[in-house]
């Protein structure tokens, strides 16, 4: 099978950690943030997939590890989400610079 | 950088992920991944960008494009683009349509004219010096830039550290232009008092004073005398007009009105100098009333004064420099606004709304022969009016300065932030891009450093239904626990969004106005 090896899919999965660190970093936007976010889980999510098919190809439990991790960051965006209207609806902002005090 | 093309890349990346799925043979996962993150989360997501203001970044766009040329338009960026006080200030200060884009200048230059050609030196003594204030400001502001105090750094605070100033000085622009009509209410006010020297003068006080009295509803009486160009001028030139074809042949009969301020009255659409609102063409007894006036006009004993009122009709008068005279229409030699007829004053067709027994002869008869006490009389009325006026330019000239004094007490990086805020179009910390190069760099090292085991061994054909298996049977409780987690998250979602909306409608938050818009969005 000619396919491209576990490196090249570690690097790919290391880069897209590494643009969703700037992501995560970089944006004062909630909303970019939480894209940031899905970018590190997705590479997780890579690196994951790419270990189970390149080590441990016959047992499928990575497969039904990363269906999990799947649900929790779809979870875990609905949530954000949710939080971000309320804040922004509340604030008039998403500028997480301004969430910095959850009282009121 | 801009949040709807970021959701669309996060989209896509996201397929991509999927397509990198069925390269490793793990086709379930990618038919996974699409259903639940391409499918579900960018739909939230985008809905969720579609919420917000300026999701394309357009705006932020749009106003680095106007900061380049630099213009007039470049005010309009933080504000709705058709604030209706912006513009009904810059109509009022030009009087004139804005022929060139760079109409701050225009207005300011203007201003200066004015000033220097003023009748009342000692009070616009000051406001030169404003102005002058003004073209220090401007020149600081081009040339220096080094004494920014932004710390964000680059060209956008510069950008927006420039476009503070302007607003500043179209700000304090729009407070003296305030102050000028204000102060052209007080000299039109003074004409009243003064006894005429000439006849001529007295005719012009007369009607007048004339037109102050019959209007005493009309508030804004002075501005749609100011307001009204050329045509609706020659339409109510009919008294002393040799000519009264003009008036039936001119070119625009139709008086447009403001459905909020009955008093403004323009002779061509457009949109209210107070409220903004589209002007609305008024109704037909106006225009009947109008032409009423002219057969009255015809008609009526002011023929009788009409060789007399011939003559002096005739010469055409500058509202702010009642010695420029000239036997024909056009500009004020001295500050270029339109001429008025000197014996029809402006407003009188318009703003008579008076029976036959207020026409125009009579008013003239009557406030030519008038005694004193009746003189006072409509004095005092137009006092009253002027008085009104009066409180509402400087009401209006009141907001100027505090809109002015904001903006100075704001810096310009708390200005982008606000711009930010509002914009969604988000900036980037500065080392962000250093620590993530870095966090790549030393990541993809660690991958390639690692001898990485492997083992050829292609997966079963039947993955996906041995994924299945294990789902509901060793790993039961994690399937239905994320069954369970995607429910609550689902349910938390809503109610996070659902509440706050409930309490809006019950209408005893003090919500922001975000928070409003998007109730109107909702309902």
């Amino acid at each position: 099978m000619g396919g491209p090896g576990l490196v090249a899919y570690l690097v790919v999965g290391a880069v897209m950690f590494a643009i969703g660190i700037f992501g995560t970093l970089s944006q004062r936007g909630a909303i970019m943030v939480l894209m940031g976010l899905e970018i590190i889980l997705n590479a997780a999510i890579l690196n994951l997939v790419a270990f189970w098919r390149f080590i441990n190809p016959g047992d499928y439990s990575p497969q039904v590890f990363v269906i999990v991790a799947m649900t929790i960051g779809a979870v875990e965006m609905a949530v954000g989400l949710g939080i971000v209207l309320m804040v922004y609806r509340k604030k008039g902002t998403q500028n997480i610079d301004k969430f910095s005090e959850m009282k009121e | 950088m801009s949040m709807y093309r970021a959701g669309i890349s996060l989209m896509l990346s996201l397929v991509a992920m999927a397509g990198l799925f069925i390269l490793l043979e793990a086709d379930l996962l990618a038919v996974i991944q699409i259903m639940m993150n391409v499918g579900g989360m960018l739909v939230m997501t985008l809905f969720m960008v579609m919420l917000m203001m300026d999701p394309g970044g357009e705006m932020m766009w749009d106003m680095k494009r106007r900061m380049r040329m630099k213009g007039f338009a470049a005010l309009s960026m933080s504000m709705p683009p058709e604030l209706p006080a912006e513009k009904s200030f810059e109509r009022n200060g030009a009087l004139s349509p804005p022929s060139n884009p760079n109409g701050q200048n225009d207005s300011q230059v203007r201003l200066e004219d004015i000033a220097i050609n003023s009748d009342w030196q000692e009070e616009n003594e000051e406001e030169k010096e404003m102005a002058e204030k003004d073209n220090e400001h401007e020149n600081e502001m081009m040339s220096g830039n080094g004494t920014g105090t932004n710390g964000a750094g680059g060209d956008d605070g510069e950008l927006f550290r420039r476009m503070h100033e302007m607003q500043r000085a179209i700000a304090i622009i729009q407070q003296q232009l305030g102050l000028l009509q204000q102060q052209l209410v007080e000299l039109q006010q003074d004409l009243l008092l003064t006894p005429g020297s000439g006849g001529q003068s007295r005719t012009g006080q007369g009607s007048s004073s004339t037109e102050r009295s019959s209007s005493t509803e009309n508030s804004g009486g002075m501005a749609t005398y100011l307001h009204s160009p050329s045509p609706l001028m020659g339409q109510s030139a009919w008294q002393g007009q040799p000519r009264p074809g003009q008036a039936a042949n001119s070119p625009n009969p139709t008086v447009y009105t403001c459905p909020m301020h009955p008093e403004i009255r323009q002779p061509n659409p457009g949109r209210c100098p107070k409220c903004g609102m589209d002007l609305v063409p008024a109704e037909g007894e106006e225009i009947a009333e109008g032409e009423g006036n002219n057969v009255a006009a015809s008609t009526s004993p002011a023929s009788k004064t009409a060789p007399a009122s011939a003559s002096a009709a005739t010469l055409y008068t500058c509202p702010m420099h009642p010695e420029v005279r000239q036997p024909g229409p056009g500009r004020c030699p001295k500050c270029g606004i339109d001429l008025v007829p000197e014996g029809g004053d402006g407003g009188e067709s318009e703003n008579n709304g008076g029976g036959p027994g207020n026409n125009q002869g009579a008013g003239q008869e009557r406030t030519s022969h008038s005694s004193h006490g009746d003189r006072n009389n409509q004095v005092q009325g137009g006092h009253r009016q002027d008085h009104g006026q009066m409180m509402h330019s400087s009401g209006k000239g009141g907001g100027e300065v505090e809109t002015a004094e904001q903006m100075q007490k704001r810096s310009p990086k708390a200005y982008y932030r606000m711009m930010e805020g509002m914009a969604m179009s988000t900036r980037q910390l500065p080392l962000a891009g250093l620590f993530s190069i870095l966090a790549g760099l030393l990541l993809v090292g660690l991958v390639l450093l690692v001898a990485w085991p492997s083992r050829p061994a292609a997966p079963d054909l039947d993955g996906p239904s041995r994924v299945g298996d294990l789902l509901l049977s060793n790993y039961m409780i994690a399937f239905e626990g994320a069954a369970f987690l995607i429910l609550a998250g689902i349910l938390g979602a809503v109610l996070l969004a659902r509440r706050e909306r409930e309490r809006k409608k019950r209408g005893k938050g003090n919500g922001s106005i975000a928070g409003e818009q998007l109730n109107q969005e909702v309902q």
